[in-house]
């Protein structure tokens, strides 16, 4: 044995009780269908149709040219058919409190397939004499709080923002796939909307736009290659320069009024950029919205490229 | 045959082990008294067996341990680290499973005894006519790890395209142009490989190598997406995996297939380097990073059994895994545990796990198709080795079709594991450093029902190294 931490076999099984015990899915007033005996395993169910809570994640940072930092935060809902809205409030705040206000209110749920956590759907800006400190993104479900820090003071935790300056092949499984410099993060523009064009993870004015209830809101979003330098370096060699790249598109709602799913068609798309993509979202309750669109060319599990483009959606009856 | 005496030393050993471990603390509170320790005659043998290729100027340890003089300097620490078994490094659990490796590098308990004994003692040199002669190390280089095994350097050895690796801490995993297996290179035609070792090329490879791993595979298909998310299940990954030459990493040299086994190298074939540099201290950057593949063939003409490459149980992609991905919660341990059962008649002879900086330890089981249960072996992890441990021929387990194969996979994201960045993180399963990963690797060859019950019937109907 190297160390006495490794002498643990008494350990295990804790880190089922910390998520599992969590919450309760008795908490959505539905039951649980046991499996049958042959489909029960020893394996650790972290994902469930409903009842778990959502986990946030600190998925890295990233410096700015004016000198600040982006604190990029994601989460991982753990229900597959369960989408939650917490408000900002004492159940879903950052602190310190002035860097409050940028974390979503929304969690849609997993659907089917292989689970994936949402990556850096937002970051927390912060200056550049931010030292050690960290900043803590809170959520609370069922009594339980499951927080995360970010900070700047981790260089494994660096991640790239607008162009892959390395690539990162998935370390054993990867075939000849040429990553380094070829992907960058596109320009999105919110067509029929006033905003400006969003580029890379944060940073990103909102378009704004006007719906009602009910009634298919089209946006479109107009989706183009980065102007050089880093077209130069988001060109692989290999490749055509004139030649499309195919990148996806995932739409989710980010925050708004509570129990009010918004309907994308389509809620992902794949677009060969420069192009367009065009989305229609119905709403069923009037409020306020931010409506968010990951526009990606890279992988998401890589930390690079993408841009998330922010659209505010006031809804009327 | 030799199995049978080979098993035999091996059930002694273990018993002798127990034995030793009952009564080393009478043993240790008397050996000061009766027998004095020196450095001269009982220490510094096993410094030069067993510490200085790493602790020498030159290699990968940050001090140098040749000399009395270095030696007495780190008295304390010395103690601390083989009491602790943190040294040599061999991070396997040595009181429960399979204990005889080809690339055993641990002490023996008599051993770890002696040095304990010595710094206990006040370090003493002892008569310095006692000191064997100093070992003229080789330089960097100079000597691959299995040329003292074989008897001769490699055969065939193949260099990386050179990288320079960035100095701004971030996980680098470059793709290189893969490298033509040539006739030049001593591969004329079809040639079968008995043995292969990976390392780092020079010194300064090996300093942004130290926490990575690397593979080595000929001809892989083209255009072919197998990571997270792919279609291919796994058992399709496996097969496209066929081809893989070696892995390494630091403390994996390579592999050495079983006597009478190897695997194909054809000329014409392509051999992809897939390093991942993680550059953490590097404060320039840093060109001319290379990684070398060196092969020991069999002779010309001489076919033995194909082995199958290292089969990868990635636990994360395991069918029924889905509802349970890898999700670490801060300042906890996170226990995942998982199944497979052996779809052929499988020799393993090696094994390896691979996880990143949380990684504690696994345990690996089997439960044999007539209900038999052993222990393989508990890995403890050290993110600082990446161990690849080599059965020896007559321990190798030998898995009937239909066993199952139980993984147990510890991690620590607590403040008890000095290598977790920050445990107050959530942490999630990922290719970066900072994000966790578990694997296992087994080297396996697969036997047809009858070969295999000839294999079986060597270790007298004891299918593993059971006790
Ligand atoms: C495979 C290479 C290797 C072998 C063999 C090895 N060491 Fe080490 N040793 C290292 C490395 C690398 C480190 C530095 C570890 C780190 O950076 O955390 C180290 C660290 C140490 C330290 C800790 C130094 C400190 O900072 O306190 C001691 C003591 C030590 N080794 C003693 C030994 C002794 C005694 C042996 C033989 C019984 C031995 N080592 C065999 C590679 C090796």
């Amino acid at each position: 044995m190297s160390n006495t931490r490794r002498l643990g076999s008494k350990v295990i099984g804790t880190a089922a009780c910390t998520l599992l015990a969590a919450t309760p899915a008795a908490l959505s007033g539905q039951i649980v269908p046991r499996p049958a005996l042959e489909q029960m395993d020893w394996k650790i169910r972290t994902i469930r149709d409903s009842g778990q809570p959502v986990v946030p994640a600190f998925e890295g940072w990233y410096q700015n040219p004016d000198g600040t930092y982006d604190l990029c935060f994601g989460f991982f809902n753990l229900n597959r058919a369960e989408s939650l809205d917490v408000p900002r409030g004492p159940d879903n705040f950052i602190e310190p409190a002035r860097f409050d206000g940028a974390q979503p209110t929304h969690f849609t749920a997993l659907g089917e397939g292989r689970p994936q956590r949402e990556f850096c759907a937002f970051v927390v800006n912060v200056p550049a004499d931010i030292g050690d400190q960290r900043v803590w993104w809170n959520l609370r479900f069922a009594g339980r709080t499951y927080r995360v820090p970010g900070h700047v003071t981790l260089r494994p935790y660096m991640i790239d923002n607008l162009v892959n300056s390395v690539g990162a092949a998935m370390e054993e499984f990867e075939v000849n796939r040429q990553f380094a410099g070829a992907e960058a993060a596109p320009l999105v523009r919110v067509v029929d909307a006033q905003g400006p064009e969003a580029r890379g993870k944060g940073g990103n004015v909102p378009a704004q736009a006007r719906a009602r209830v009910g009634a298919p809101l089209r946006i479109r979003l107009q989706i183009s290659r980065p102007p050089a330098p880093d077209a130069a370096a988001a060109d692989d060699a290999r490749r055509d320069e004139d030649a499309p790249s195919q990148q996806s598109v995932k739409w989710t709602k980010f925050s708004g009024p509570v129990d009010a799913p918004v309907a994308f068609s389509p809620a992902r798309a794949q677009v060969s950029v420069p192009g367009e993509h065009s989305v229609q979202a119905t709403f069923v309750r009037p409020g306020e919205y931010v409506l968010l669109a990951q526009v990606l060319h890279g992988s998401f599990a890589n930390q690079c490229c993408w841009t998330n483009a922010y659209v505010r959606v006031v809804v009327d009856p | 045959m030799a199995d049978e005496s080979g098993l035999l030393r091996s059930t002694l050993g273990f018993w002798g082990g127990l034995l030793l471990l009952a009564c080393s603390a009478p043993l240790a509170a008397q050996a000061p008294a009766t027998v004095e320790v020196t450095y001269a005659r009982d220490v510094a043998p096993i410094m030069q067996a067993s510490c200085q290729s790493c602790h020498r100027p030159g290699s990968v340890a940050p001090m140098s341990l040749l000399t009395y003089q270095d030696a007495r300097r780190w008295a304390r620490s010395i103690k601390e680290q083989v009491q602790s078994r943190v040294m040599p490094p061999w991070p396997l659990d040595t009181g429960v499973g399979i204990q005889r490796f080809k690339n055993d590098q641990s002490l023996s308990d008599e051993e770890v005894e002696t040095i304990v004994a010595w710094v206990d003692a006040g370090a003493p040199l002892g008569n310095p006519a006692d000191m064997p002669p100093d070992i003229a190390w080789p330089a960097w280089g100079e000597r691959w790890a299995y040329e003292e095994r074989f008897g001769r350097p490699p055969d065939v050895v193949v260099s990386s395209p050179a990288y320079t690796v960035t100095a701004d801490g971030m996980d680098q995993w470059p793709i290189l142009p893969a490298v033509d297996v040539t006739a030049e290179m001593g591969v004329k035609g079809e040639r079968w490989i008995r043995a292969v070792e990976l390392r780092p090329a020079t010194p300064g490879s090996a300093s942004v190598f130290h926490h990575g791993s690397a593979r080595v595979a000929n001809r892989l298909p083209e255009d072919v997406y197998i990571g997270p998310g792919s279609s291919n299940s796994p058992a399709e990954v496996r097969d496209l995996q066929r081809d893989q030459l070696a892995e390494a990493a630091v403390g994996v040299e390579g592999s050495i297939f079983p006597e009478g086994t190897g695997r194909l190298l054809k000329e014409g074939d392509q051999i992809v380097f897939n390093p991942h540099f993680y550059p953490a201290k590097l404060t320039e950057d840093l060109p001319d990073v290379a990684l070398q593949v060196g092969v020991w063939l069999y002779p010309e003409g001489v076919v033995p059994r194909p082995t199958d490459g290292d089969i990868v149980y990635d636990q994360t992609s395991m069918p029924g895994m889905e509802d349970a991905p890898l999700i670490i919660p801060p300042n906890s341990q996170a226990t995942y545990r998982t199944s497979f059962r052996l779809e052929g008649n499988a020799r393993i002879h090696s094994i390896r796990g691979h996880m990143h900086l949380l990684g504690a330890y696994n345990v690996v089981e089997a439960v044999y198709p007539d209900g038999r249960y052993e222990l393989i072996n508990k890995l403890n992890w050290d993110q600082r080795w990446h161990t690849a441990f080599l059965y020896e021929d007559d321990v190798q387990p030998l898995l009937p079709k239909g066993t199952v194969v139980i993984i147990t996979t510890v991690f620590d994201n607590t403040r008890n594991n000095l290598a977790a960045p920050d445990p107050d993180q959530w942490v999630f399963a990922g290719n970066r450093t900072v994000d966790e990963m578990f694997r296992l690797r087994l080297g396996t060859t697969f036997y047809s029902d009858e070969d295999f019950a000839e294999l079986v019937a060597e270790r007298q109907g004891r299918p593993v190294a059971s006790r």
